[in-house]
């Protein structure tokens, strides 16, 4: 084979401009897929470089109950380091002020890998401590100083603890597990003052942790050794588990970044089988004039596979740079949401990405435009000498089997999941049906419309209607870069507005939780005192879930990941005797008075269907170290987003009563009303209050970002439509150039041929917008009706936003694909086409 | 040096067979030129096609050099057109996307010839184009772009030159000059000629000419 000169005449038509379309949709496309992939890849290192500091140790045992003492024996092996500590929220009082805290009591030599970063100053520059907090003080994230109104050297109370500032803590690797959503600022102190602050009681939730660290085959054979003798609700976290909220928010947005950069790829490919069939039709005399001078077919074929070989690797290289360069984008929207620090990609790491880009690459413009130049092996040598023996056979069926599979390869790869995948490819056909439809219906409604009112003056309209085939393809492709803009603006936040709309204006926005049975009548009073008369008491115990119907819950096989999460931790169970105001009767009988020795249970109803209960299974739940035996005879639907307090399994009070039980209570305090709170956990040190709004703003952060992201990679999708477009005005050129010609030849002006196609252009937009505002309220209406039961307005401000977009969008991208057609006098467009 | 010998080639039509040339014979000897003259349809570009090897007949064979090319494959016949011929269209057929030197460039370039550049400007020169070596087929005049052709076609210095309709898309004062230069170059390279025309005066300059009616040959003067 002669690479080079394929090379050569590989660069001849580049120098043409004939493959500019194909070249640029394909290194959209990968950079759109790369792009994500370096991101993410970039997070991933940085877990797996950072993870034992992260950790905070080689090897972490955490569980919900004291297990220093269960597992002393594997740990005490020659070169083993350990220590234990204790996490868990609570409320820190000062002079004047209280926060909620995520408090941390730790041993000498914590943090066992990595090193705690502390300050004696407020805003001065940390240093790496190799100490813990002397007996008696606490290091204390920076603002909390000014929250609490305090400086170093100041006393905090801890429950019934005092304790001095000694330092404020600039950086601490180790974030407890969950803190992506954990709004509490952290503070340190030593393990030895935790008894005193007389806060871990029974009831509590409280995470106890061993941290181990030592030679790597030790902490091997001791993980090995634990991984079998762990019991309910112990884990072990090794280097992979650290910081799990990010992990899993990782995985989540590899899926669905990479999902949405798909539908750039799926846009880009329909751009490259368009420029790929006019390159193949404008090949057909190069072709047969290559075999009439002596190339053998095969020699033929061979140099267009290479050249398109060439293309795919140079426009996949380009893509992956672009790519690389366009994850910077999606790490500075997202780098306020972790408080890692992202180092550069490494090079084996940046491997990963950029083979991942090439053989999509490949895999697409193989599948998208292989078949189309395949067709130049049935183009005769003879059509040389007979023209109308060189057509181009219509697309075969070819094009659409290898795009759909590779399509579906690509969609399977990037959501990881099979049933994620098939749910996605059917969301994409069946929104490009209705989108394809709509775009056909309108075309008719046009044509039907040109044909009663014959206006001549309109003469750019016939273009759209005399081309019904290539005007659907342009409505559709540019249809679903402004429906997915459209729904990420508008659509989003008349949903997210509709959803807020639903929550009460004094819906509770506290929670108060840890509330001892001997404060209970204390509470009530104080309660009533501040004008809280109204406020429920609901009493909890925690248990877990070990049996269903007699088998043991570890022997089940769970389909739903939230069903393994469910069983993996503590219910909160609570009894009641008439059934709670915002839950609905879904099926069985709640219990009358007379309960006396039944121990019944009632469930939320999608809790029982994660774990494929139903009504007479009978539950075993382990309840402080006892077993307790209760039938389903109720399911129930709870309303969430009332923010009352719900619990998933309720049982008569003879059930639970005699068990370790704390209380916990949902109250509204207006933002001028705070000092109550304040009143509260200065008589209660133990009771820890959950604010609410900042919980909802943190959600609304996360659903800002990565809104944010996934509109920064569609609007790659934006530039594939307007590829799209260009594409499919390139390939009707040749024939725009002979309708422009003769009308010029028959006197028609410049301007006249330019408005002519600025009104087809105008038209062909508005079109695309109109249909992408009507399947954007399609989708949003469904989500808001189906998925969120709210309300949805339609909004006419984004149909007309979208009909503008579209015009706009489309205008420059006809003109600028046809400004040559325009630009060339009569008489070369006449030789041209002879 | 091309001997036909019981050429005949039909086509299937919707409901009948339509036969295009009817059993023809003729030989033609190394250096000579020869016109294949005849009304539109009479069968002419039919004939020159078989005789490229560019089509297969239903009957008959065409040998060339000694080599029977109906006997051969599609590759064997590109193979043989590669050694032996160069062509002429009557729509010059060059490539758009390529300039005049590249266009000449490319059959030595598939042939593999590694000085295809400098054979390519020195033919090119010969036809007195060296100022437009660079410009595309649509930046040339007609006349510029069948001498472009005419350089293509005899820079692997075939044996034999099919010409198609050379004049067919040119004025006559240019067509004088294009017929002018392609028998100059024949003569230069000992090239046979084999030239399918209208045109009378242009047949009249071959050594012989064919005479095709209906796809049958009625003379070989």
């Amino acid at each position: 084979m002669n690479f080079s000169l394929a090379l050569r005449l590989l660069l001849r038509d580049w120098r043409a401009g004939e493959l500019r379309v194909l070249f640029l949709a394909l290194l959209l496309a990968v950079a759109s897929i790369s792009s994500v992939g370096f991101f993410t890849e970039r997070i991933a290192q940085t877990l797996l470089h950072q993870s034992n500091e992260l950790l905070g140790a080689d090897l972490v045992v955490s569980a919900d109950h004291p297990i220093a003492d269960k597992y002393s024996s594997e740990m005490a092996q020659p070169g083993l380091q350990r220590i234990q500590t204790v996490e868990f929220p609570t409320m820190l009082l000062s002079a004047d002020e209280s926060s909620l805290v995520m408090l941390k009591a730790v041993d000498n030599a914590y943090p066992l890998r990595g090193h705690l970063t502390i300050s004696q100053q407020r805003f001065g520059n940390g240093i790496a401590n190799t100490s813990i907090p002397e007996r008696g003080s606490i290091w204390v994230a920076a603002d909390l100083l000014a929250k609490l109104n305090v400086n170093i050297g100041d006393i905090l109370r801890v429950g019934d603890a005092q304790l001095t500032i000694a330092a404020i803590i600039i950086n601490d690797p180790v974030v407890a597990a969950g803190s992506f959503f954990n709004v509490a600022p952290g503070v340190v102190m030593n393990r030895s003052d935790l008894l005193a602050t007389a806060l871990v009681k029974e009831s509590s939730r409280v995470r106890f942790k061993l941290l181990v660290a030592g030679q790597a085959e030790t902490i091997q054979q001791l993980r090995d050794s634990l991984a079998m003798k762990l019991g309910f609700g112990e884990r072990l976290e090794s280097v992979e588990d650290a910081r799990p909220e990010i992990r899993s928010a990782l995985q989540r947005a590899r899926s669905y970044l990479g999902l949405a950069s798909l539908v750039s790829v799926l846009l880009a490919s329909v751009a490259i089988a368009t420029s790929a069939r006019r390159y193949t039709r404008r090949q057909l005399t190069s072709c047969a004039l290559m075999r009439c001078v002596g190339a053998i077919q095969k020699q033929v074929m061979g140099l267009y596979l290479v050249q398109l070989l060439m293309i795919a690797l140079s426009a996949s290289a380009a893509g992956c740079l672009l790519g690389y360069l366009l994850q910077y984008g999606l790490v500075s929207i997202f780098s306020s949401l972790f408080d890692v620090s992202l180092p550069v990609l490494s090079i084996s790491a940046a491997l990963t990405p950029i083979g991942a880009g090439m053989i999509t690459g490949l895999l697409i413009l193989f599948a998208f435009a292989a078949p189309a130049l395949l067709q130049l092996k049935h183009v005769p040598v003879l059509s040389i000498l007979r023209r109308e023996l060189g057509q181009l056979p219509a697309a075969g069926l070819s094009i659409y089997v290898s795009g759909f599979v590779v399509f579906a390869l690509l969609l399977l790869w990037q959501a990881g999941d099979f049933g994620l995948a098939l749910m996605v490819l059917a969301g994409v056909v069946s929104t490009v049906f209705v989108l394809t439809c709509c775009a056909g219906l309108l075309i008719k409604i046009l044509k039907v419309f040109l044909r009663k009112s014959n206006a001549q003056h309109l003469q750019g309209l016939y273009g759209l209607v005399r081309r019904p085939v290539s005007s659907t393809v342009q409505i559709v492709a540019f249809g679903i870069g402004i429906m997915v803009l459209l729904l990420l603006t508008f659509v989003r936040n008349e949903l997210i507005t509709g959803w807020q709309d639903t929550i009460p204006l004094d819906a509770p926005n506290r929670f108060l939780i840890n509330v001892q049975p001997s404060q209970l009548q204390g509470m009530r009073a104080l309660f009533d005192d501040i004008g809280f008369e109204d406020a429920v008491f609901y009493p909890m115990v925690k248990g877990r879930l070990t049996e269903i119907n007699g088998v043991n819950v570890t022997d089940i096989n769970f389909h739903e990941q939230r069903a393994a999460r469910l069983i993996e931790r503590e219910f909160n169970l609570s009894w009641a005797e008439d059934m709670p105001v915002e839950n609905f009767s879904d099926s069985g009988a709640w219990w009358g008075g007379d309960v006396d020795n039944q121990s019944l249970v009632s469930l939320e109803k999608g809790l029982a269907k994660s774990l494929g209960l139903a009504l007479g299974d009978v539950l075993t739940f382990s309840v402080a170290g006892e077993n307790v035996k209760v039938t389903v005879v109720h399911m129930r639907e709870v309303d969430w987003d009332s923010f009352n307090v719900n619990f998933y399994a309720l049982t008569p009070e003879r059930v639970l009563k005699d068990f370790p039980v704390s209380y916990i209570s949902s109250i509204f305090v207006p933002e001028t009303h705070n000092e109550v709170l304040d009143k509260i956990v200065r008589a209660y040190t133990n009771i820890t209050v959950i604010d609410v709004s900042k919980i909802m703003s943190r959600v609304r952060a996360i659903i800002e970002r990565v809104s944010l992201a996934i509109e920064y990679v569609f609007l790659l999708t934006l530039v594939a439509g307007f590829l799209v477009m260009y594409a499919a005005i390139y390939a009707t050129l040749d024939e725009r150039l002979h309708e422009v010609t003769i009308m010029k030849v028959l006197g028609a002006s410049h301007k006249k041929l330019r408005l002519a196609l600025l009104l087809e252009f105008t038209v062909l937009g508005s079109l695309s917008g109109l249909v992408a505002a009507f399947c954007a309220d399609l989708i949003g209406y469904g989500l808001a009706t189906f998925s969120l039961h709210v309300d949805y307005t339609l909004n006419p401000f984004m149909w007309l936003l979208g009909m503008v977009l579209g015009a706009l969008g489309v205008s420059a991208a006809g003109m600028l694909g046809t400004r040559s057609v325009l630009a060339q006098s009569p008489v070369s467009s006449l030789r041209a086409a002879s | 040096m091309i001997e036909v010998v019981g050429l005949s080639k039909r086509v299937s039509m919707a409901d009948r067979r339509l036969t295009l040339l009817h059993d023809i014979n003729f030989s033609i000897a190394i250096g000579e030129a020869v016109a294949v003259v005849g009304a539109s349809g009479s069968g002419k570009s039919t004939l020159l096609a078989l005789l490229a090897g560019l089509d297969t007949p239903d009957e008959g064979h065409v040998i060339l050099d000694g080599v029977d090319i109906t006997a051969l494959d599609e590759d064997g016949r590109a193979g043989l057109r590669g050694r032996m011929t160069g062509f002429v269209f009557q729509s010059f057929q060059l490539i758009p996307s390529l300039t005049a030197l590249e266009n000449v460039m490319l059959p030595l370039e598939l042939a593999g010839r590694r000085d295809a550049k400098l054979a390519a400007m020195k033919i090119i020169d010969r036809v007195g184009l060296s100022q437009r070596c660079d410009h595309y087929p649509r930046q040339l005049s007609g006349g510029e772009q069948q001498r472009v052709a005419i350089a293509r076609a005899f820079v692997p210095e075939p044996q034999i030159l099919f010409a198609d309709e050379p004049t067919g898309n040119l004025d006559q004062a240019t067509g004088k000059l294009i017929t002018d230069l392609l028998f100059s170059l024949n003569a230069e390279h000992s090239a046979t000629l084999v030239l399918v025309t209208h045109d009378e005066a242009l047949a009249q300059r071959c050594h012989r000419s064919l005479k095709l009616d209906a796809g049958r040959l009625l003379e070989n003067t």
